[in-house]
């Protein structure tokens, strides 16, 4: 017999021979508190998570300030995957590389980048988390091999806690998807919190509207 | 060192722990910090406790399933173009791995982290097949080059300070002698380990959740390690215990919520990768392991221990692991749940374990799916006295015990010798007679009366 046909068959003679009672699914969990103000929240828990929150009336304020950052100006490669979003590029120097993105890219192209611009789908306003997926970025590795991420959510797609936002989710298009909260960071030398483990050394937020 | 290399003798090993006191006491109030951590992001959370219920019953339920959900998982995964394998025990799962990587020709593997892959000793295997296995969560880096085993499960290298990792990256990665600040001592690792992603030809990770309804799984880590590890090379394997499985993504929102607050009070980890298929052009594999598990479920008593998510706050709430170490328990896992889990191996070879336990039952009240962890310690106890692996000493004590109680007569005149005897002995030598439990404490004054004969006294003066 085949190790997945044995390991079936051991479990339902367990079923069986236990007696444990069968257990009911409880359902959705409708007992989450709600914030009064979930914009507010999600700017809090981002920084919370050690991310940093920039907040712009319209697109093209964002855009202005990111190619005020010095994050952007010290940048010598940039990939931005936002498509609202665009910039007087090359912006001070001509050393500044952009690069793009397509489906077949090897993704160790992207080694080199600093700095990454990216649409987030939806925000989250428990923690702080953004979820992105490869609809808009077709090689994911960018946005850990980025020394530097920024991630713009819209004013109007802040939910309350994971809940809500698992409700909003499909998988049925999608081969990856991620809740980004705040950079890369661990805690494994004496607990001393160190941001950029291995991915973004920075995460900037900018809220659109 | 390997948990095979380790012979599990709790209070021997605790005992080597302790020799050095300042060690053990700066371990025991780094695992409270994290306690503490966890406390605060819990109060965070009004709905507390009815989402540790739900997540509770959620895993009972998908238990009670579990061949119907594993069967639906590989059916929806392979839809997705995942492959599904099965292993019945650590070894097959080395095999189909190591299969897997030779058919690609893997030379260099990089490795989130994975307790199942410490389980089966992955890495010993493959390493020895002529294989470069790089580990990339920080702590498991620093172990793998110690080589070491981790001491906890999320906080694997725990148990070295500053000045042993920066000796360590010292030797091995070059970091400047004498440099011990955490900040610059993980950007070496950033650098060193960068390298190794870009080189790796296939990634292995973990999986925390695999969704039955839809396929995928999820990977939770805070320094992206899964996510860099699997992004660049053509090839992911995923390790995955038989248990780790969630009726449908809604279920993974109320484990997403537990999981980091309990682990470190973080309201969720920096990533929560959601793997539902392989990039165009690349594969993904996931092994679904039994290694025991199958025995485990078997007893149901004990099947609620199988509903674990690995957050590791029952370690950091623990006053025996936290005052004796990762590493005296012998096992892959440690702390509360490495005590339940392991006699499942071995009763024999893990007895000591259910006696490394105060039974203060703070395990149980940390845990995120209320696992009911100090009864199942108690139990262990039971089933360890009743297949007679108990010391002769503890088997005499109990079993006079048991007579004592059983007969009020007995217990009396017990008591009376009892108090006239131990009045007369030397503290060195009651010191001698209590064992272990008398080594770092006194016996209380012995009262000159017993308690009824107190209460007797007491209500002659009302």
């Amino acid at each position: 017999m085949s190790s997945r046909d044995s390991i079936l068959q051991a479990l339902r003679s367990a079923q069986h021979s236990s007696q444990a009672p069968e257990v009911e699914h409880p359902g959705s969990f409708e007992q989450a508190h709600l914030f009064d103000d979930p914009v507010e929240q999600f700017l809090e828990s981002v920084k919370v998570v050690a991310g940093t929150t920039v907040t712009c009336a319209d697109w093209k304020e964002c855009a202005q300030h990111i190619e005020n950052h010095e994050l952007f100006q010290e940048a010598k490669v940039l990939c931005n995957l936002e498509p609202k979003l665009s910039f007087s590029a090359p912006n001070n120097g001509t050393d500044q590389e952009w690069v793009e993105m397509h489906e077949k890219d090897d993704p160790h192209s992207f080694e080199k980048v600093d700095l990454c611009i990216m649409n987030g789908q939806f925000g989250v306003a428990e923690n702080g988390a953004i979820w992105i997926d490869n609809r808009f970025v077709a090689q994911q590795a960018i946005l850990f091999l980025t020394q530097h991420l920024m991630l713009t959510v819209q004013r109007q797609e802040i939910v309350q806690n994971l809940h809500q936002a698992y409700s909003r989710l499909s998988f049925d298009s999608i081969y990856y998807g991620c809740f980004i909260s705040g950079p890369s960071k661990t805690a494994d030398i004496e607990q001393s919190l160190v941001i950029g483990a291995h991915g973004p050394r920075s995460l900037t937020v900018y809220l659109i509207g | 060192m390997t948990e095979a290399a380790i012979q599990s003798n709790h209070p021997q090993q605790a005992e080597a722990f302790l020799k050095d006191l300042k060690r053990a006491r700066w371990h025991d109030q780094a695992l409270w910090f994290m306690r503490e951590k966890r406390d605060k992001g819990v109060l965070g959370l009004k709905e507390w406790e009815a989402l540790r219920e739900h997540a509770s019953r959620i895993k009972m339920h998908t238990l009670s399933h579990l061949p119907k959900y594993l069967e639906q998982f590989e059916s929806e995964a392979s839809k997705r173009g995942i492959q599904v394998h099965w292993a019945k025990d650590g070894d097959e799962h080395n095999r189909i791995i190591h299969h897997i990587l030779s058919q690609h020709n893997v030379k260099r593997v990089v490795k989130s982290k994975s307790m199942l892959t410490e389980e089966c000793h992955l890495n010993d295997y493959l390493i020895e097949k002529g294989m470069e296995v790089v580990d990339t969560d920080l702590g498991e880096r620093i172990v793998q080059l110690a080589n070491e085993p981790p001491s906890h499960i999320v906080i694997p290298a725990i148990h070295k300070n500053r000045q042993e990792i920066g000796e360590l990256f010292h030797q091995k990665l070059n970091t400047p002698k004498g440099e011990t600040d955490p900040t610059r001592l993980t950007g070496a690792a950033r650098m060193h380990l960068r390298e190794k992603f870009v080189q790796a030809d296939a990634g292995i990770t973990g999986v925390n959740f695999a969704i039955a309804s839809t396929g995928g799984f999820v990977v939770c880590t805070n320094e992206g390690n899964a996510d860099l590890g699997t992004s660049l090379p053509p090839l992911h394997i995923a390790a995955m215990g038989l248990e780790k499985l969630v009726p449908t993504p809604e279920d993974l929102s109320v484990f997403l919520r537990l999981l980091a607050r309990s682990a470190t009070g973080q309201p969720v980890t920096s990533y929560s990768s959601h793997f539902l298929g392989p990039r165009p052009d690349t594969e993904m594999h996931v092994v679904i392991v039994d290694n025991g598990r199958t025995g485990h479920y078997a007893q149901a008593e004990f099947r609620r221990s199988l509903s674990c998510i690995r957050c590791g706050a029952c370690l950091n709430t623990c006053p025996v692991y936290r005052r004796s170490g990762g590493y005296s328990y012998g096992y892959t896992i440690p702390g509360p749940i490495g005590t339940t889990l392991a006699p499942h191996r071995s009763l024999e070879k893990f007895h000591t374990l259910p006696f490394a336990s105060s039974l203060c039952g703070s395990c149980s009240n940390v845990c995120p799916v209320k696992i009911n962890l100090h009864e199942q310690i108690l139990l262990w106890r039971q089933k360890l006295y009743n297949a007679g692996i108990v010391s002769p000493a503890k088997r005499l004590a109990l079993g006079g015990m048991s007579k004592m109680f059983t007969f009020p007569g007995v217990y009396t005149l017990g008591g009376n010798v009892f108090r006239g005897v131990m009045s007369l002995i030397p503290g060195n030598v009651i010191a001698k007679i209590t064992g272990a439990w008398g080594k770092q404490r006194d016996l209380p004054p012995i009262p000159k009366e017993s308690f009824r004969q107190q209460y007797k006294k007491m209500k002659g003066h009302e």
